[in-house]
């Protein structure tokens, strides 16, 4: 850090923000059905869901650009939600960088600054310290279409943090950037984040981001929020099938069937040569149609396996292979860091832990807990 | 979209136009409403009083207003068949040139030729003695083809509706040339390696993708047509024989020389109703989505 | 004939035939223009011999005689002075009303919009009468402020409407910025809206010069003195007084027409963006 850069720095961590029940819609839609999300002070927080979910509509609602129908904003302990954008103190970064075409770089960031009336040497000092921080030193003078994709962010970045805001609002703001600058942001995002302390909320798509930068997420689907924790818990215990299905890359399998007893012992039957024995505790099940959950990783290629699946395709990554077979009639995926020598249309066997089994609910969704 | 929960200013912003229009436009337009209803005993100047729906009347009965009208019409038809389909065709045979800004550009040019400039240059083009064209006429050997365009009644109005159209087909042809631009090649591509021909190409993916445009021209030269002045009244004031008489000229000329104010009010009422109907009818009829 | 050689000779016939389509219609489009420059610069004498070919001894004291002898030079001014207000209020009020109409929501947008689009349909012969009368009780014949504020209210609708098109190009997100940044509106309108919007405004602003340079029809009416008639009028009243010294009118065409080909030919992307930018979003 130069010295400079000393003069962004904040004392406290940005305000607490609270989302009660915030409803939205659009015409007739219904974009946002009853949202709550508590925020701590200083957090950096994930908003992960499938395309036209809403997240941009929460930001925006969040950010004051966009009106709630029903529900309250509160940052930092008051409530905001009749508030202008430029009393909230949030700043935000677009997907596209939204970047003033008509400024230059300096321009750009110093704007808000001069419409605070800010004096010309502070608004330098401030604006000098974002540049040390972003590199963006060598660059003042150049307008925006001068810029390549990466640089357009970073001064997007700088415009946000001259402001020192008590609240970041990203909004998929690498996904136009390739991946290896993609994961150079995100690592300068991280640090400026620790550095800032500032609340922060970061909509992404990938889920590389997703589960490496957070302190938590928040999946979203359909204007609801589905599930809120820490990535790993989200990952490990998703709460219901559209969780189990949407996070994790490639996506977790998962096998329609129903809950039987055998012998005395619970199992799910997928079909009839699919049969998967599950705990004890499972028993209470009984009867049910049930999805049956596994990822990727963990199911294992073994020759005394208990499952024969047949081979469609080979996908190498080099890292890893994914292997896509058909299993009892369904498609499942295959995760391994071994090189596949197989060719599609040879069958292996498979096998899988009970432990690392997902069970859920097929008719509400909802995670049964064994 | 900002939305705005009780904030004063889109009104503020907008305020200006709105008042503007309304002292220049509507009040004008009401006025006229309210003018038709007012008749006098004859002459300048007179006592007005309501006289109910007589201008109405009278202009039912009007030869000469019924005669305007059908040549307004026709020149609606004429503005559509000469200027819009030569702008169409220009624009469809420069879309892959490389010239075509230099060509379109030329077209162009007409256009910003005041329409009182075009009637007066127009009006020796056509002169009966030193016209160029019938001069041309007469160095090809069509000299029996020669005649006084402007002056003859049976071709005054074509006459003079070309001049029109001179100044007009370069618009059209830039914005078919837009239109076209925005259409993504890709598509002519498929078509083509889906065996279209150039005709079958353009009935098939030319004219419906430029639907959208094509309606904005044509009700853009249905309103240009129906108010049309300038042209007609520096060319031939309505003449020979009233065989260019055409509504606007027609009221201007009631208001200037006979002073009927409330007949020529009832007329612009008519007038005004019938641009809406047609424009309001003519965006219905284009813009509904087939079922 | 092998069947590639008589489809490169089709083709080429077509070509043939599209090429002499766009160049007769170069000739069709200049010929009157060129008339009127070669017009000008004749004696009366040659007008009848010697209609197509260039003047053998060009009368430049023609201009002279027009601009200078019979003052015409105040018609000019007077079309300067006339077209540059209209075109500068014009802008500013459609730039207000659009930056309304596609930036914000509120109440009554659309009915406001149509009442803006009912502008576009009426005709300037129709609304003669009570503008006429208007402008009377102001005492405003014959005035400039009487010649240029109804003119405006002709292409106010026009403006409004090419105006918000444009502004609906500026990217949502751009708004969000500056007002995140904390632009009141009027500085988002000044700031923001008006410099990117600018290519745009350019447009407008020379199609509404152009149109109220060859407006002819209310100055007609309004300015019957003959100092304070633009050039439109001017040409049509010297037509009536020298019927027959074409060579003079077209002197007085030609007058007319050099500014503003001199304004296509250095802001033609403006005009070809303002025309077409209404039709084709
Ligand atoms: N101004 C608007 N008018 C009408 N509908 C809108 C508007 N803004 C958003 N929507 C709709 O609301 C829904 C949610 O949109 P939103 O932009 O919040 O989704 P998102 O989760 O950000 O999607 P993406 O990941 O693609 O950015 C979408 O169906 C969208 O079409
Ligand atoms: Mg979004």
């Amino acid at each position: 850090m130069t010295a400079s850069s000393a003069k962004l720095d904040q004392v406290s961590a940005g305000p607490r923000v609270s989302i009660r029940q915030v409803e939205k819609s659009f015409g007739g839609t219904k974009v946002l059905k009853g949202v709550d999300l508590e925020i701590n002070s200083g957090e950096f927080l994930i908003l992960l869901g499938p395309s036209g979910c809403g997240k941009t509509t929460l930001l925006r609602i969040i950010a004051g650009l966009e009106k709630a129908n029903r529900g309250e904003i509160w940052l930092g302990g008051s409530e905001v939600s009749a508030l202008e954008p430029k009393e909230r103190n949030v700043a935000m970064v677009f997907q596209n960088y939204a970047l003033y075409p008509h400024m230059n770089v300096y321009d750009n960031q110093a704007f808000s600054l001069r419409l605070r009336g800010m004096s010309n040497a502070r608004i330098k000092g401030r604006v000098e310290g974002a540049a040390a921080i972003l590199g963006l030193q060598t660059l003042q003078n150049r307008f925006p279409r001068q810029l390549s994709g990466g640089q357009r962010q970073r001064v997007s970045m700088g415009r946000a943090i001259v402001r020192s805001p008590g609240i970041f609002l990203f909004d998929e703001p690498l996904s136009n950037l390739d991946a290896k600058l993609r994961v150079h942001m995100r690592g300068e995002i991280k640090d400026l984040h620790h550095r800032l302390g500032t609340t922060s909320i970061y909509v992404t798509h990938d889920q590389v981001e997703a589960m490496t930068m957070g302190d938590r997420i928040v999946v979203m689907n359909q204007g609801v929020i589905e599930q809120v924790g820490h990535p790993l818990d989200v990952f490990d215990k998703p709460k219901n099938l559209f969780v189990a299905g949407f996070v994790g890359s490639p996506a977790m399998n998962l096998l329609t069937g129903s809950m039987a007893m055998e012998g005395g012992h619970p199992i799910v039957r997928c079909s009839h040569e699919l049969t998967v024995p599950m705990p004890q505790s499972a028993m209470k099940f009984n009867g049910r149609a049930v999805t049956l959950g596994i990822r990727p990783h963990q199911l294992g290629i073994d020759v005394r396996g208990s499952y024969e699946a047949e081979i469609r395709d080979i996908q190498p990554t080099g890292v890893e292979t994914i292997l896509l077979c058909r299993l009892a009639g369904q498609d499942v995926l295959v995760q391994t860091t071994e090189r596949i020598t197989g060719k599609a249309g040879e069958r292996i066997r498979l096998s899988m832990n009970a432990g690392n089994l997902h069970l859920f609910d097929t008719a509400s969704g909802e995670r049964l807990e064994v | 979209m900002i939305e705005s929960r009780g904030r004063k200013s889109p009104y503020l912003f907008l305020a200006p136009a709105i008042i503007y229009l309304g002292i220049w436009i509507y009040y004008p337009i009401a006025k006229n409403f309210y003018l038709s209803f007012l008749g006098t005993e004859g002459t300048h100047g007179a006592d007005f009083r309501f006289v109910g729906l007589q201008n109405y009347h009278q202009l039912l009965s009007d030869e000469l207003f019924h005669r305007a009208l059908l040549h307004n019409l026709v020149w609606v038809l004429l503005s559509i068949l000469v200027p819009v389909v030569i702008g169409l065709v220009l624009a469809v045979l420069l879309v892959h040139k490389r010239t075509r800004l230099f060509y379109s550009a030329i077209f162009f040019l007409p256009v910003t030729v005041a329409p009182i400039m075009a009637a007066v240059v127009w009006g020796w083009i056509y002169n009966p003695t030193f016209g160029a064209l019938n001069q041309m006429l007469t160095l090809i050997g069509l000299d029996s083809l020669a005649q006084p365009w402007l002056g003859d009644a049976a071709t005054a109005l074509v006459s003079v509706n070309m001049i029109g159209s001179w100044g007009y087909y370069g618009f059209c042809t830039l914005i078919f040339l837009a239109g076209l631009q925005n259409i993504d090649p890709e598509i002519f591509e498929a078509a083509r390696i889906d065996g279209a021909n150039a005709l079958q190409q353009f009935r098939s993916i030319t004219l419906p993708l430029l639907k959208p445009t094509l309606t904005f021209v044509l009700v853009y030269t249905t309103i240009g047509s129906m108010k049309f002045f300038d042209i007609i009244y520096v060319a031939t004031k309505g003449g020979p024989d009233n065989s260019t008489q055409i509504v606007a000229v027609y009221m201007f000329d009631l208001f200037i020389r006979q002073g009927d104010v409330n007949y020529a009010a009832a007329m612009s009422v008519v007038l005004t109703a019938i641009i809406l109907a047609m424009s309001l009818l003519a965006i219905r009829n284009m813009t509904r989505k087939p079922s | 004939m092998s069947p590639a050689l008589r489809g490169l000779l089709t083709r080429s016939g077509a070509g043939f035939v599209s090429n002499g389509i766009l160049v007769i219609f170069v000739l069709i489009s200049l010929f009157p223009v060129y008339l009127m420059f070669i017009t000008s610069l004749k004696s009366q004498a040659e007008l009848i011999s010697n209609v197509f070919a260039l003047p053998h001894d060009p009368k430049w004291g023609n201009y002279y005689l027009v601009l200078i002898q019979r003052g015409y030079y105040k018609a000019v001014i007077n079309s300067l002075i006339f077209a540059g207000s209209v075109t500068v209020l014009t802008v500013l009020l459609s730039v207000l009303a659009a930056f309304a109409f596609a930036v914000f929501d509120f109440a009554g947008k659309r009915t406001f919009f149509v009442l803006v689009l009912v502008g576009l349909m009426v005709s300037e012969v129709s609304i003669l009468i009570p503008v006429y009368n208007l402008l009377k009780s102001m005492n405003l014949l014959n005035t400039y402020v009487g010649m240029i504020l109804p003119q405006i209210a002709l292409g106010l609708s026009f403006g409004i409407f090419l105006m918000t098109t444009f502004f609906r190009e500026v990217p949502r997100e751009l708004i969000d910025a500056a007002r995140l940044d904390g632009c009141t509106d009027w500085q988002l309108l000044t700031k923001i809206m008006i410099p990117v919007g600018l290519p745009g405004i350019n447009a407008l602003a020379v199609i509404e010069f152009l149109w109220a340079w060859n407006s002819f029809f209310l100055p007609l009416v309004i300015a019957t003195k003959q100092e304070l008639m633009p050039l439109s009028v001017s040409v049509i009243d010297f037509m009536g007084r020298f019927t027959f010294n074409y060579e003079l009118v077209a002197t007085t065409c030609v007058i007319m027409f050099v500014p503003i080909l001199i304004l296509y030919i250095f802001t033609q992307r403006s005009f070809r963006r303002g025309v077409t930018m209404g039709a084709v979003k």
